[in-house]
């Protein structure tokens, strides 16, 4: 920030007068106008805060430990639990409200404006992370900010969210030949390459999970869906043969052939083993926070406190704290569907839709890995997994939807209605 | 283009779906397969487990291991409480068996302590191994339980062990042996079901053991684990000072221990070093316990380690002695025994016997048996510091087999011995001095200025000052009574003059008399740190009968006979008369009576008024029937021995009366006299070394009095403890000490006990050499007949000491000059 101010002094006073009245302009233009609160929804918003506060709660379960003797009261065991995570995770919580507060203020209009900008700065931040240093499973998905780490490829999921959403509102038709399925693949494939030179399985993954709902959504003809389903399953195979006989293989691929068999590798089978014991000896109402011998203080399944975090919901809440979690979740899925459809032009409704996908990847995914119907991929669920960017996104995520639902009734046809002008 | 409405509603129902099969799985988790998941988790659950070191090792003063801890690997077993069915019982007990079988195929045992035995009929009884009524039954009452045959009436003890090898699945056909090694591992595991934690069932297994034991991985519920194990390297050196460890008994010192972070199987030392250094030596202390907090299976298998606090070891403590003068010492003290036993057999001849007829008879019809010497102690001291060099107490037990843990064959046989072998006499025993009280009685003379050095008293037979009808004499016969004739101080200690120590014990009174037997040390623990001392003390008429103490907590059993013999006469006076007076009414009676013996205020000629009035206030009896009874001159008879008297007070000054002394108590009040009136206390630890390597305590000799102003009148006195060992004097001890090596001063004492001389105490202290005096050594035979018969025990140990340090000071010398070469 002083870098900017001291580049901001050595440049001539009149340019940044100029500027100065350039932004006021902008400002001026897409004014946030105090009625918008009114349109606010407030049961998406509540949603979203009930499940960051629960996800509080469980990140404090999940990094608890056992303490001998066991303090007399629930109090003092709370007083000599860690708490590192769990007040890391409520900051990040109020961050990500002020991060949401921005994402509502400026018309999304303005992303639609931008969005070819968004989209190459998108690619540049995709190319340079390539080149930082390795980091958890050997992945270069990582900048290095003094003893925190940021990661690109969470900002990117809403990049491609909005560049496909501008990609789909331009479109007259839905994509039903081949030509444009391949101009909207290679739109949606540069970043897709780019994660998966990091490799980042996971996050292309939810890319895909993007492209496809919106695809989907936007009337994708249902022959070229059953064509693209099938050279899907064509690809797949061949690949999965050779990943399997490739002679290093990832911890990804191998979080996968657990899956399909999990007394292969029995070290890491543990992990939704017993992911799987702690959910189904929560039983019906848990065993409560900081329970002797449970999987939450023994700290038994890795990364119990970001992505398998569901298994502790399971273990501490039973099956009515993580069937209530479920159901919240269903039900934000269900409201940002329904306010997609309510959005005042067609690019709010596939930001929305976009945003959806996105979170609804995450849930499924994680809830399905942790339970043992999918195979671990490194996809957190939202909300509740301790980490600030995916929480970060998350609520940028949800105030780009308020943003859309809140100026539903203000549909302003754009100047910026103009094909994205992209070489392949 | 906006989306079609139709594709919403797939992606619902796709939604819809998905969250569908979440809900599924999740209640197919929580609600179908909880009860299995649940079980899964439940195996794996935290136990902390106390960890616990090495207890200190204990050395001499050359750094020689007296015990030490030695790491042992012993078989555990666990037995899964969740598998109590018939079938389990059976597996468990065939694993048993096969464990046992390897155990001893390899030439160790595993714990045989059943608590049914079969009698002599061959009918089964308890054989818990109580040492009370109520520990017998309520260990009897805990094993029922714990075998859930509690009904008594049901399962009689002569069932029990056929109904056990039946609910044990035990085979009919196997050796009875067998089944009873079975049961006594089955008892281990019940006795402590309540901990379920795993018991140890063979300790100190061999290697092979561990190796076959950890091969078989079908042994279920058995594993090894390493412990630590005592084990006393030198025979029967030093067995007394050392002592040994064994586990809590009482459940009230459980208790305690507990309550200091013992377990229930802890080791604690049960007497010598063991037990008074306890806290020192002990690693099983809260603070030097280590913790471990693991995650177990419900097999009982540790699968992790989740925090682990190191334990801390005991420390060390280095003792004072050495092992091999101990060694010489402890055969010379045996030896010495033997060859007084031998003497007084050869004594006992025809002539002997004559001679002591009328107390022979007595014998006879009593029944008493004459006792020889068979028991005695030795002490050896550093007169300049109060360090003990050896010690030594007869008959010993060999403590190499309290190694691990001791047998109970082992054990039975050491305490059914005659003569306690487990009893230190060193510091337990509290005997008459005799003669060897002598230096005290002289140096009280001389500092209360009732004797001086130049001034001659003649034995002139009858000593009849305290006592005209029966005055005693000097041991000196008539005929050779002229060689006592005009002895200064030096010429009585020489000679051991009765007379003369009547004459000078008369002029002091028995009160300086006990207040320079206290400045000598004879009156208080010597601070040995042994729990076992005895405090040695002086006759006067607080330790003859003491008013204010219990009756049966007197110095003597002088009050407690006096005691029972005025309550038989009261109860016949009640009888005579036709009254039944209460118990408590008695007693409070003939404590009042005696308290009129203990009250020195009132003069012997007012005891008949006093015993008049008591007997009426308290038992109502009219003056008449007292005197017309003679009862004032009755009990007047029975309390007179409870009163101190002049003639008790000449007694004491010759080491006879009630005194009694400890030999470590005689040691430091020699070494006071050798080293010109420095009191030490005596002291058994040198240094205490913790586990780190810091010094925790590093003792210096503690002065516990200075006598000043002594030092030509104990020069006096050791002149005459030289002249007792000078053949050319003519000493008491002069024969035995002729061309010995060493000068040294000595005083013989022969404390007479019953009428037979053979009986005598036998004392003999020594220091040397004469001139400077680097060892005192005290020497006391129980019925050793005579002191001077003694001096060959000490001879032994001061030439051993002295040569030793003789060479090792050459060799200092000689090195101090190699410089200079």
């Amino acid at each position: 920030m002083s870098q900017a101010r001291a580049r901001a002094g050595a440049k001539p006073h009149k340019s940044f007068k100029a500027r100065l009245r350039q932004l006021q302009g902008f400002i001026k233009k897409n004014k946030f106008d105090p009625l918008l609160i009114k349109k606010v929804d407030w049961l998406l918003i509540g949603l979203v805060l009930a499940i960051s506060l629960f996800g509080v709660v469980c990140i404090f379960a999940a990094t608890g430990t056992t303490i001998i003797p066991r303090p007399s009261s629930i109090w003092r065991m709370i007083q000599q639990q860690p708490k590192y995570h769990a007040m890391l995770q409520l900051l990040w919580t109020v961050l990500g409200m002020a991060v949401m507060g921005v994402f509502m203020y400026f018309s999304y209009q303005f992303l639609s404006t931008y969005s070819n900008a968004i989209y190459w700065g998108n690619i540049i931040l995709l190319t340079v992370v390539l080149f930082m240093r390795a980091g958890r499973g050997s992945m270069s998905g990582w900048f290095y900010i003094g003893t925190r780490t940021f990661q690109p490829s969470e900002i990117a999921k809403l990049a491609i969210v909005i560049t496909l959403a501008k990609w789909f509102s331009e479109r007259k038709t839905p994509v039903n030949n081949i030509r444009s399925l391949l101009q909207a693949l290679a739109y949606v494939g540069l970043p897709l390459v780019l994660i998966l030179l990091q490799p980042d399985y996971g996050t292309a993954l939810v890319y895909l999970a993007i492209f496809a709902v919106m695809m989907f959504l936007s009337g994708l003809d249902w022959k070229l869906l059953t064509g693209v389903i099938i050279l899907a399953a064509v690809i797949v195979v061949p690949l999965w043969n050779y990943l399997i006989n490739a002679e290093e293989v990832s911890f990804r691929l191998t979080r996968i052939l657990i899956f399909l068999d999990p007394s292969s590798n029995p070290d890491s089978a543990r992990q939704i083993t017993n992911a799987k014991i702690a959910i189904g000896s929560g039983g019906l109402w848990g065993k409560g926070l900081f329970a002797n011998g449970s999987f939450a203080v023994l700290d038994y399944i890795p990364d119990d406190h970001t992505d398998f975090i569901f298994s502790i919901v399971g273990e501490t809440f039973g099956f009515v704290g993580a069937g209530a979690l479920i159901l919240a979740y269903l039900i934000m899925i269900v409201r940002m569907t329904a306010m997609s459809s309510s959005a005042g032009d067609s690019f709010g409704t596939y930001l929305t839709i976009g945003i959806m996908a996105m979170m609804l990847f995450h849930i499924v995914e994680n809830v399905c890995m942790v339970m043992g119907l999918l195979p671990v991929t490194g996809i957190p669920l939202p909300f509740v997994s301790y980490g600030g960017s995916n929480m970060l996104t998350n609520y940028a995520g949800i105030g780009i939807v308020m943003n859309v639902y809140m100026r539903r009734f203000e549909v302003r046809v754009s100047s910026s209605q103009v094909r994205p002008q992209i070489s392949i | 283009m906006r989306p079609k409405r139709f594709r919403y509603l797939i992606f619902f129902l796709l939604v819809i779906l998905v969250f569908g099969a979440m809900f599924g799985q999740l209640a197919t988790l929580q609600f179908i397969d909880s009860a299995s998941y649940a079980e899964a988790l439940t195996s794996k659950s935290t136990r902390t487990i106390s960890v616990t070191g090495k207890r200190g090792t204990i050395y001499d003063r050359n750094m020689t291991v007296l015990a030490y801890d030695r790491e042992s690997y012993n078989i555990q077993f666990y037995r899964d409480p969740d598998r109590r069915k018939a079938a389990d019982r059976a597996a468990y007990t065939q694993t048993i068996k096969k464990v046992i079988e390897i155990v001893e195929g390899n030439g160790n045992s595993t714990v045989n302590d059943f608590w049914l035995a079969r009698d002599e009929q061959g009918n089964w009884q308890w054989n818990t191994g109580g040492t009370s009524e109520y520990v017998i039954n309520k260990r009897m009452e805990q094993w029922r339980a714990n075998f859930y045959l509690s009904n008594e009436t049901k399962y009689p003890v002569d069932v029990l062990f056929d109904t056990l090898c039946t609910n044990y699945s035990i085979d009919p056909t196997w050796d009875e042996d067998l089944k009873i090694k079975i049961l006594s591992i089955w008892q281990t595991s019940r006795m402590s079901a309540y901990l379920s934690t795993p018991v140890t069932i063979a300790f100190d297994v061999s290697s092979e053991t561990v190796a076959e034991i950890e091969s078989d991985s079908t042994l279920e519920g058995i594993s090894i684990s390493i412990g630590y194990e005592r084990v006393y390297p030198q025979g029967t050196a030093a067995c007394h000072i050392i002592g040994y460890v064994s586990r809590i008994s009482s459940s009230s010192a459980l208790e305690d221990y507990i309550e200091k972070g013992y377990s229930s199987d802890s080791l604690v030392g049960m007497s010598g070093i063991e037990a008074s250094m306890e806290d020192q030596l002990t690693a099983s202390i809260s603070y030097r316990r280590g913790q471990k907090i693991v995650e177990v299976d419900n097999m009982g298998k540790v699968l992790r380690t989740l925090s682990y606090t190191e334990p801390v070891d005991g420390s060390d403590v280095i003792l004072t002695i050495d092992i091999d003068l101990q060694r010489v010492m402890d055969e010379a003290l045996r030896d010495q025994i033997k060859e007084i036993n031998n003497e007084q057999v050869l004594l006992m001849n025809d002539r002997w016997r004559r001679y002591n007829a009328d107390t022979l008879k007595q014998y006879r019809e009593n029944g008493t048996e004459i006792k020889l010497a068979e028991t005695g102690a030795m002490v050896a001291i550093d007169p300049n510091t109060g360090e003990v060099l050896a010690m030594s107490s007869y008959p010993n037990f060999d403590l190499s087999l309290f190694s691990g843990v001791i047998s109970s064959a082992d054990w039975n046989e050491i305490i059914s011995q005659p003569n306690n072998p487990l009893y230190n006499r060193a510091v337990s025993a509290r005997d008459t001095p005799g003669s060897i009280f002598k230096m005290c009685t002289s140096l009280g003379a001389l500092m209360e200025g009732v004797l001086t050095l130049t001034e001659t008293i003649s034995d002139e037979g009858y000593f009849t000052l305290t006592d005209q009808t029966n005055p005693p004499k000097c041991w000196i016969s008539e005929a050779n009574r002229y060689r006592h004739a005009n002895q200064t101080i030096v010429e009585a200690l020489k000679n051991s003059c009765n007379f003369f120590f009547y004459t000078i014990g008369y002029r002091l009174g028995i009160a300086n008399l006990n207040k320079w037997a206290a400045q000598l040390g004879l009156t208080s623990r010597t601070g040995i740190e042994l729990n076992s001392e005895t405090t040695s003390f002086v006759g006067n008429q607080d330790k003859l009968y003491d008013t204010s103490r219990d009756i049966n907590s007197q110095y003597t059993s002088k009050p407690i006979f006096a005691y029972y013999t005025i309550i038989r006469k009261l109860r016949s006076i009640g009888e005579d008369r036709g009254i039944a007076y209460d118990e408590e009414r008695l007693a409070k009676t003939a404590k009042a009576l005696m308290d009129i013996a203990g009250d020195t205020t009132i003069s012997k000629d007012d005891w008949p008024r006093h015993i008049r009035n008591t007997l009426m206030d308290m038992l109502g009896l009219p003056s008449g029937y007292i005197s017309s009874n003679f009862l004032a001159n009755e009990f007047y008879y029975y309390i007179q021995d409870l009163r101190w008297t002049a003639n008790e007070t000449i007694m004491a000054a010759i080491g006879q009366s009630i005194t009694q002394v400890t030999p470590v108590a005689v040691a430091r009040y020699v070494a006071a006299v050798a080293n010109g009136g420095t009191v030490y206390d005596i002291q058994l630890v040198d240094k205490i070394v913790s586990s780190t390597g810091s010094l925790v305590l590093d003792k210096t000799p503690v002065v516990v009095n200075q006598i000043t102003g002594a030092d030509q009148y104990l020069a006096a006195i050791r002149q005459g403890m030289q002249e007792v060992a000078d053949i050319n004097e003519d000493g008491t001890a002069g024969t035995q000490f002729a061309n010995f090596k060493y000068t040294v001063g000595a005083k013989t004492g022969t404390a007479e006990r019953t009428d037979l001389d053979v009986e005598n105490n036998a004392w003999l202290v020594v220091y040397a050499s004469a001139a400077n005096p680097r060892i005192v050594v005290v020497t006391y035979i129980q019925n050793g007949y005579a002191g001077s018969h003694a001096a060959n025990a000490p001879k032994k140990v001061i030439a051993a000491y002295l040569d030793s340090l003789a060479i090792k000071e050459n060799a200092k010398f000689q090195s101090d000059n190699s410089f200079i070469e």
